[in-house]
């Protein structure tokens, strides 16, 4: 079975070079930086001990940074490298990280001698993979190396269990070489078992972890006051469709609720003119977040059209719906509105956050609604009731967040202090 | 015809099967436009309410027509249903016979004719939208979210009964499952008239196998939704079995289920439907869901069948 995989990544990776010119027309890669893909590397590996940690997007970027931070303060670590995979995780790399220690890479393709390369011009000491990335000739090296190997926030889905489950022996040639796979839920645990990993730990999502060093532009004071006396709820990081949705749910709003207003924050800002145009269709008036000036009496839609501004946002929206989750995107993570003290709306799809979800669920602070009157008739309870955010929720969480991540952290500082 | 449904029929991706059976997919259509344009609707003296599909089958349709007895039983009125007598689909007509009267003939002509005789007031047919003999005060379409219209092709390139050009003789459209503006938008381009309501499905016997390992089986339309269904409900599905539509279980094949359901250490789980095509001694040891359909804005829905009756 390795032999195959083995042949099949030299075919593919053969055109690689390919692959990635054309990537490039298409603004998919970095147009400078694209050979790393190819293990062509121009960074020089700083003096002692390295950790690297690789994962694949954005999502799994996010819900390490807390745990990054506190792994940049370990003394004995000189350097770590952070390997992804899109583009769009490494420009989040450089609007949120900092830090001088941290390094960013694209992962080199998973092919035999690329995957070599890579590992003998950084010879980490540590090398750890979030969430779902098994990358079988790299996992396969590392150990040839003896390089400790972590699986982090692993998660394995029931659709990819079934797939591995048919090559159970490759399955298991591959897992059991994880020194300890540190999984995301029960159902990861279960399955890793049975795929055959050596030594598993359930400590807690990461996803409930909470950065501290995020920075945060606060809403000036000139908008606040021009919300103060409105009815709020917000629809953040909406997708095509989605924003008509909200529009429809507003309406239906309006018919029993007088002074009310819906903030809707698009996850892609550069869909903002699309979006102006279809909700002014069904007669919703908007005002643009960026225009400064203040809104009239019977503006309905409040387009946050910026970035970084959404936890600003959800502080005085008393209930949010987030989006991704009509379409078929996953959904978003629910963590922040929560810990706001936020109700939370969704659509059916969240399978990338499903944990979250039935744990919030349980609190009902979450719930999922299927059509534009369901969401309606949920709002026009929330925004007419006297009832205040729960604070409770919000240190639970908090707690929670801090006792994951510290478990982690020092399952993953053994691995640091031992190895010399 | 007992026949496992072809699976790129609901594929949205390409499939040269499509184009392969294309030209019988012409032939068909062509017998359906002869079909309607020379036959002779014929009206009748009370309301007709009418619930068909486009889509060929596992749309939820027989649980909307009960949903639709029994608000016209709390309007005051004496509705029946009317279903088509075919020798092979009695489970359908079991279900709705548990519910009121239920008149079977043939020619669903004639079993309005005699629901007319026995002084019912309004006819809910179960089925026979394509039926081009009679004329209905409300037609209802109903689809599946999940299923929409498959490939969007008509059989058997696809699984449509007749082109969408076909929601022009709609008043309604039910769809099964969560909202979806997309639908909507193609479904007022053929007809703008049309109002679209949406359904969901609640289980109401949950408790019976929660916490309880699962091995589901089930031989109706769409097997997929009703899986579905129960994981939506996080019930713990180990294993899932799928037969044909109306699939008559032989005693062999009640034999396997059990011997497998021990080996998993799991209770079996069926549909409604499916349990009471069974035979008495074949129901020990298997359990079924009670579905409840809710429609919404249920209002909205009552007021227009106020309209015609």
């Amino acid at each position: 079975m390795l032999i195959l995989y083995k042949l099949i990544a030299n075919i593919v990776y053969f055109f690689a070079p390919i692959i990635l010119k054309i990537r490039i027309y298409k603004k998919k890669e970095n147009k400078n930086r694209y050979t790393e893909k190819l293990s062509i590397i121009k960074k020089e590996r700083p003096q002692g001990k390295l950790v690297w940690f690789h994962s694949a997007s954005v999502g799994e970027l996010m819900s390490i940074l807390p745990l990054l931070e506190k792994i940049e303060k370990i003394k004995e670590i000189k350097s770590i490298l952070l390997t992804t995979n899109t583009l769009s995780s490494s420009k989040i790399f450089e609007k949120k990280i900092k830090s001088k220690k941290i390094i960013h890479q694209f992962l080199p393709f998973d092919k035999d001698i690329f995957t070599k390369k890579f590992l003998s011009h950084w010879l980490p000491n540590l090398a750890i993979f979030i969430d779902s990335e098994i990358w079988p000739n790299f996992i396969f090296n590392i150990k040839n190396k003896k390089i400790p190997l972590i699986l982090l926030n692993a998660r394995i889905t029931n659709k990819t269990y079934l797939r591995w489950k048919k090559v159970s022996n490759f399955a298991k040639s591959i897992f059991s070489n994880f020194d300890i796979c540190l999984c995301q839920n029960k159902e990861t645990e279960k399955y890793l078992k049975n795929l055959g990993a050596k030594k598993i730990k359930n400590l807690g999502n990461l996803k409930f972890t909470k950065s501290n060093s995020i920075l945060r532009n606060k809403l000036n004071k000139n908008i606040l006051k021009m919300f103060q006396y409105k009815k709020i709820w917000c629809a953040a990081s909406t997708h095509k469709s989605e924003e008509i949705f909200c529009g429809r749910a507003h309406i239906e709003l309006k018919k029993s609720l007088k002074n009310v207003i819906l903030i809707i924050i698009p996850r892609h800002i550069h869909r903002s003119n699309e979006i102006i145009k279809e909700l002014n269709k069904i007669n919703l008036k908007i005002h643009v977040h960026t225009s400064k000036s203040n809104f009239n009496k019977d503006t309905d839609v409040y387009l946050v059209n910026t970035f970084g501004e959404t936890q600003e946002f959800f502080n005085i929206s008393k209930s949010v719906f987030l989006g991704g989750s009509i379409i078929g995107h996953g959904g978003q993570n629910p963590i922040e509105p929560a810990r706001k003290g936020c109700l939370i709306y969704h659509g059916p799809h969240v399978n990338n956050f499903k944990d979250i979800y039935s744990y919030l669920d349980s609190y009902k602070i979450s719930k999922k609604i299927n059509t534009i009157n369901n969401l309606s008739k949920f709002l026009l309870n929330d925004l007419t009731s006297k009832k205040k955010r729960s604070i409770k929720l919000k240190k639970q969480i908090n707690f929670m967040g801090q006792s994951i991540l510290k478990n982690i952290y020092s399952e993953i500082k053994k691995f640091i202090v031992i190895k010399k | 015809m007992k026949i496992y449904k072809p699976r790129f029929w609901d594929s949205k991706k390409f499939s040269v099967w499509s184009y392969v059976f294309f030209p019988f997919s012409v032939i068909f259509n062509l017998i359906n436009l002869i079909k309607f344009k020379y036959f002779k609707r014929e009206k009748f003296s009370i309301p007709i309410i009418l619930v068909g599909n486009i889509y060929l089958g596992g749309t939820g349709k027989t649980p909307l027509c009960i949903e639709i007895f029994q608000i016209l039983k709390l309007l005051k009125l004496n509705p029946a249903f009317i279903k088509k007598h075919y020798r092979k689909y009695a489970d359908e007509t079991n279900l709705l016979e548990n519910i009121g009267k239920v008149f079977s003939n043939k020619q669903r002509l004639k079993a309005i004719k005699s629901l007319i005789d026995n002084n019912f007031q309004v006819a809910i047919l179960d089925d026979g939208f394509q039926d081009p003999s009679i004329k209905s005060d409300i037609s209802i379409i109903c689809f599946s979210e999940k299923q929409w219209i498959g490939n969007g092709f008509v059989i058997p390139s696809g699984p449509l009964r007749e082109k969408l050009n076909a929601l022009k003789r709609c008043n309604y459209v039910f769809i099964n499952g969560n909202q979806n503006l997309e639908f909507e938008k193609i479904i007022n381009k053929f007809n703008p008239e049309i109002k679209i309501f949406y359904t969901q499905y609640k289980l109401t016997n949950i408790n019976d196998i929660i916490n309880r390992k699962v091995l589901a089986f089930a031989g109706i339309g769409n097997p997929e939704n009703f899986f579905d269904l129960l994981k939506d409900n996080n019930i713990e599905i180990i294993e899932t079995l799928k037969f044909p539509d109306h699939y008559d279980f032989e005693k062999i094949d009640i034999i396997n289920l059990n011997k497998r359901a021990k080996e998993l250490n799991a209770c079996l789980v069926t549909t409604e439907k499916d349990y009471f095509r069974l035979n008495n001694e074949d129901k020990k040891n298997i359990k079924y869901l009670k579905l409840e359909l809710l429609i919404d804005k249920k209002d909205e829905f009552i007021n227009e069948l106020k309209k015609i009756t």
